[in-house]
């Protein structure tokens, strides 16, 4: 039998690789219902949340849910408060995030808290633990019946919004669970891989797998096929070399990117 | 006596301080075909838009069946000049027809029959012209069971034939029981059926004398495709 240190790399390969098979899904409906600004604004508002729930020892992935959930509510509401068109809409996603980010770096370091910004930016996969994959595994559960329990509603969400409202069907519920399974997924995978592999595994994926989708389920069992193999290989080749995984893996999407283009294009 | 369908009475609407209607009333039977004709900027698309409940009036109401609009809004369909509808969804035509229904593609079938499109189910829907389009959004409007079909400049982008089609499939459903209620600017195709005309001018609507619709003998051959 191996001696447990011989098998250090196989918790994290699992967790990339659970991360590989969750983010794409998520970011295939997203892209769907161009909701990546918002998702963006989303994985630097988890930083606030985290600092605070540490100083106040509650579980940072609670904070960071609440964080990352009440600044996607309030640049929504700013949004909705203006009535100058939609490029105003980008502009304040973006001022809301400057501001969440500001205010996380602003309280790491008035609460003197030990927040290692480069690990929330890049993760730290080799030394994630068992409980990390097990919180990885019931999110991807939790995100797979979601979409299943709602398949024709999301559809309905990235298809046609306005005439989902016609039917009356309960779209402003639907935005706010996506926006909260976007926030728990954005705070649970960004423990392990960080932001930036985490944005890259909602987008490249999503794209490639959209290229010359026919079906929504298509395009999104391409996407955590694609995202399985880049999460896979990228940490194999990571652990291999002696590199960190996550830089390797977020630019592994460029590449993916390119190959995969859309044959309209 | 029985309320009409789909009742409008003395609805008035504004963007800021710019009235668009004001004092507007209409009613609309099972089995007719109104058209809403007026130039450009007039109010067209807001009057259909109210009378789907998507804008709330500054001032009256719409009924359905003698009751409010809320909670019974599925049974009017809007079929917007452009609709802001992602037509590069990966969906094929079926699953965009059927999503108005169960979601079983099989649902669809016999909306796209009725629209002419059943050959057409399975191709993705970003590869359809602008008439299918149009037939397509129909076609779904069809399989909600709308009572009343609001369709918003439906001629506007479609070429000479297409319009006769068109013409034809409205005549078809009004036969069949539909309501509808259409903007118009320009000529009309005279496939149409018989229809109610209305102007609208300086935010009024003003009944005309129905047009008679020509009979089958008269009517031009529409093209396929």
């Amino acid at each position: 039998m191996a001696a447990p240190d011989a098998l250090f790399w196989l918790i994290p390969l699992l967790l990339a690789g659970v991360c590989g098979l969750t983010c794409p899904l998520l970011g295939t409906l997203l892209v769907q219902q161009q909701r990546i600004q918002a998702t963006n604004l989303m994985a630097y508002a988890v930083l606030p949340g985290v600092v605070l729930a540490q100083a106040f020892g509650l579980p940072p992935l609670l904070g960071g849910v609440a964080s990352a959930l009440g600044a996607v509510l309030l640049a929504e509401a700013l949004i909705a408060a203006r009535s100058d068109g939609s490029g105003s809409a980008e502009a304040v996603l973006n001022t809301v995030l400057a501001a969440s980010l500001g205010l996380g770096v602003l309280l790491v370091q008035a609460l003197a808290l030990p927040v290692d910004l480069e690990a929330l930016l890049f993760g730290d996969l080799l030394v994630a633990g068992p409980e990390d994959l097990l919180r990885m595994v019931l999110v991807l559960a939790l995100l797979l019946a979601m979409i299943r329990w709602r398949f024709r509603q999301w559809q309905w969400l990235g298809l046609d919004p306005e005439g989902a409202e016609s039917l009356e069907l309960p779209m402003g519920r639907l935005r706010l669970l996506m926006a909260a399974l976007t926030a728990l997924v954005m705070v649970s995978a960004t423990a392990a891989v960080g932001l930036a592999l985490v944005m890259a595994l909602i987008c490249a994926p999503s794209l490639a797998s959209l290229a010359d989708a026919t079906s929504l389920g298509q395009a999104l069992r391409r996407a955590a096929l694609i995202g399985l193999v880049v999460s896979l290989a990228g940490c194999a080749l990571a652990l291999r070399l002696n590199l960190p995984p996550g830089p390797l893996m977020a630019c592994a999407c460029l590449p993916l990117l390119l190959w995969l283009r859309s044959p309209a294009a | 006596m029985d309320p009409p369908l789909l009742q409008a009475r003395d609805l008035a609407f504004a963007f800021g301080r710019q009235d668009v209607l004001v004092g507007v009333d209409l009613a609309v039977s099972p089995g007719s075909c109104s058209v809403i004709r007026g130039d450009n900027g007039t109010g067209k698309s807001t009057l259909l838009q109210l009378l789907q409940g998507r804008l709330q009036p500054a001032r009256g109401w719409v009924r359905l069946d003698g009751r409010p609009l809320q909670g019974q809004r599925h049974r009017v369909a809007l079929v917007p000049q452009a609709p802001a509808l992602n037509w590069r969804y990966p969906i094929s035509l079926e699953g965009l027809v059927a999503l108005a229904g169960d979601g079983d593609p099989r649902t669809a079938r016999p909306a796209l029959r009725q629209v002419r499109l059943e050959a057409l189910r399975q191709r993705p829907i970003a590869s359809l012209s602008a008439g299918q389009r149009q037939r397509a959004l129909i076609a779904r409007a069809l399989t909600q069971r709308a009572a009343v079909l609001l369709l918003d400049e439906p001629l506007a982008s479609l070429d000479g034939a297409s319009r006769l089609q068109l013409g034809s499939l409205i005549r078809a459903l009004v036969e069949a029981g539909s309501a509808i209620v259409l903007s118009v600017h320009g000529d009309l195709p005279p496939t149409l059926p018989r229809l109610l005309t209305y102007d609208l001018q300086d935010g009024s609507l003003h009944p005309q004398s129905p047009r008679p619709s020509l009979t089958p003998w008269q009517l031009p051959t529409p093209s396929s495709g």
